[in-house]
């Protein structure tokens, strides 16, 4: 009995020494920490760094394109920081070390489901630690998902100035002025600009909160209308109205979407 | 000084003003007591005019009896005693004052008109008293509120001082982290780029905290000041950040506030070149021109960079320090052209060669 559990440890131990290194990428806009990190991960054969990126754009399309298990991610870097990469690339990221000079980002990192959190300058021991976590957490578990990051508390409170788009490893952000209006779409939502159409994976209601309320108003249920597009109300009967856009779009307005656009106006 | 006579005007205002008091108090008494007016005059104008000096002590009395600390019966008491002794020192004064008319000139009866009038004399002297009692609290309760109001503005004063030359003095904590990061991060793959790295950053230093309190440096020096933060933003940001600085040669040694230039530079780094993806370049230049020094930086900007916007608390600070020193003569104005952020600040040329304080 006992020679052949320990037979089996022997077999799942062996198993693991020979597994493939876990492919990680390195997400920094400082040249020095992408370097001395790439050269602390060298002591640690269980990982294989497959990449660095210097910023949020790349780091999108390199996840996109190589598929990496795990992400060492600085918070702060132009235009993209970490907590808007993980937005985009949610659903194809298994696991998130944040790497990063300030503490105040902590709880928002864990909230997001990370692995663990590193202070810069990186702290050898502190960074095994953090690589064994990783290892002992491939193939014992799902990898948990950063869905909570929808939910955090922090990043809500804050109205949004842009919308973060991805387009396969293509990013756009959009200023919020240009946004004309945004539709609903089963699990999608459409933001149309004056130019063109930008899917998101998202939801209306989702959005409305993190929009400025005295600028976007929800005229239907289907429907979040930037008012500074508006041209006019045109109604139709009693019950049905249209609003007509700057550019002669036509959108519909509900009932208590009416009730809504004039509390606003 | 005595609140009446501070100033010369006030004071011949207050001795002529007196003076007549004193004639028309003469002539009135001369009436009631049926004393020749000329006599009168002659006998009692120069007494009511002592009688100023005898009145103006109460106010240093007043000082020490303040209302509000002390009983009301025991003001009362006490004010009414100085005003039965004033009265009699007075009385005999004025009585030594008749005697001497009465033996200069026979023919009148100076000390019995004297002695006429005298009842009549106190009962003015006595409403005088109070009316000036009344006056003097009046006169302290106002100096009080106007030396109150005088210290909450030296406060207030003294406050945004202090935070002026806190803000001017702050190094963001963020950045020495990030400078101990990248120190960390070559110190080993770089040892004598560190090394040089530590120097200029304890120049940094040096510079950020002897400037703290002087508040004028030469332009060289604020340019050497940000030359030694640049290079070590450079170490972090690589090839995103160049820089681009030419001063002429012969305003370097021109005097200007202190740490003026790295809030603007500072500025540049954070919300400027760190907001761009691709970084970019720092433009400073430094002319003279129509009297003035014309300080120029430019940094591209990526509005949607950034989540947040900063405060603006450092262009305001600055804006404040150079009204402070120049008034209307110095301007600090921001702009946008496209895709660049330029700040240019113009000083009086020659005012700043008499290195005000």
């Amino acid at each position: 009995m006992s020679a052949f559990t320990k037979s089996v440890r022997r077999r799942k131990l062996s198993g693991m020494a020979k597994r493939e290194p876990i492919r990680c990428l390195i997400v920094d806009d400082e040249p020095h920490a992408r370097q001395a990190l790439q050269t602390a991960l060298a002591r640690h054969p269980e990982l294989d760094v497959i990449g660095l990126c210097e910023n949020g754009l790349q780091a999108v399309k390199a996840i996109n394109e190589q598929h990496p298990q795990l992400l060492f991610l600085d918070v702060q870097m132009p235009k993209l920081d970490g907590f808007d990469v993980l937005e985009l690339v949610q659903e194809q990221i298994p696991f998130v070390i944040f790497v990063t000079a300030y503490d105040q980002y902590a709880v928002q990192a864990f909230e997001a489901n990370a692995v663990d959190y590193l202070l810069k300058p990186v702290d050898p021991k502190r960074l095994a630690q953090a690589v064994e976590k990783v290892v002992a957490r491939v193939g014992m578990e799902e990898p948990s998902r950063l869905q909570s990051l929808l939910a955090d508390p922090v990043r809500e409170r804050e109205l949004m100035r842009r919308i973060l788009v991805r387009d396969g490893s293509e990013v756009h952000v959009l200023p919020v002025d240009s946004v004309m209006y945004i539709e609903a779409a089963d699990d999608y939502v459409a933001i149309h600009t004056a130019q063109d159409t930008h899917i998101k994976l998202d939801r209306l209601s989702r959005l409305q909160k993190k929009l400025d309320p005295r600028q976007f108003c929800r005229i239907h249920r289907s429907y979040l209308l930037n008012i500074n597009f508006l041209s006019r109300i045109e109604s139709e009967s009693k019950d049905s109205r249209i609003a007509i856009l700057t550019d002669k779009r036509e959108l519909p307005i509900s009932r208590s979407g009416y009730g809504n656009l004039q509390k606003l106006l | 000084m005595y609140p009446l006579f501070r100033t010369p005007n006030r004071l011949i205002a207050m001795l002529v003003g007196w003076s007549l008091l004193s004639a028309g108090l003469s002539v009135l008494v001369s009436g009631i007591t049926d004393v020749p007016t000329g006599r009168g005059l002659i006998l009692f104008a120069p007494t009511y005019f002592v009688w100023l000096f005898f009145l103006i002590p109460n106010y240093y009395m007043c000082r020490t009896l303040p209302l509000d600390k002390r009983a009301w019966t025991m003001v009362i008491a006490t004010q009414t005693w100085i005003l039965l002794a004033l009265a009699l020192i007075w009385a005999l004064l004025g009585r030594g004052y008749a005697l001497v008319l009465d033996s200069l000139a026979d023919s009148v009866p100076y000390l019995e008109y004297f002695s006429e009038g005298l009842f009549s004399n106190l009962i003015f002297f006595a409403g005088q008293f109070e009316f000036f009692v009344l006056l003097h609290y009046l006169l302290i309760a106002l100096q009080r509120g106007r030396d109150l109001e005088k210290q909450t503005l030296q406060q207030e004063l003294l406050t945004s001082k202090a935070e002026l030359r806190a803000i001017r003095a702050t190094i963001h904590p963020h950045f020495l982290f990030n400078a101990l990061n990248v120190l960390a991060n070559i110190t080993d793959s770089e040892p004598a780029q560190a090394r040089n790295f530590c120097l200029r950053l304890a120049d940094f230093l040096r510079y950020s905290v002897a400037y703290g309190d002087r508040p004028t440096a030469t332009l060289g020096a604020e340019l050497e000041h940000v030359q030694n933060y640049l290079s070590i933003e450079r170490e972090r940001f690589g090839e995103r950040l160049c820089t681009d600085i030419e001063a002429e040669e012969e305003l370097l040694e021109t005097p200007v506030p202190s740490l003026m230039l790295f809030p603007l530079v500072e500025n540049a780094i954070k919300h400027g070149i760190d907001s761009c993806i691709e970084g970019g370049c720092l433009k400073m230049r430094a002319v003279a021109g129509d009297g003035g020094l014309h300080i120029e930086i430019s940094n591209p900007v990526d509005e949607l960079g950034h989540k947040r916007q900063g405060t603006g608390i450092g262009l305001i600070s600055l804006r404040q320090r150079l009204k402070n020193r120049y008034g209307d003569e110095a301007t600090l104005q921001t702009c946008r052209e496209d895709n660049l952020f330029i700040a240019r600040i113009c000083l009086p040329l020659r005012r700043a060669s008499a290195a005000v304080n």
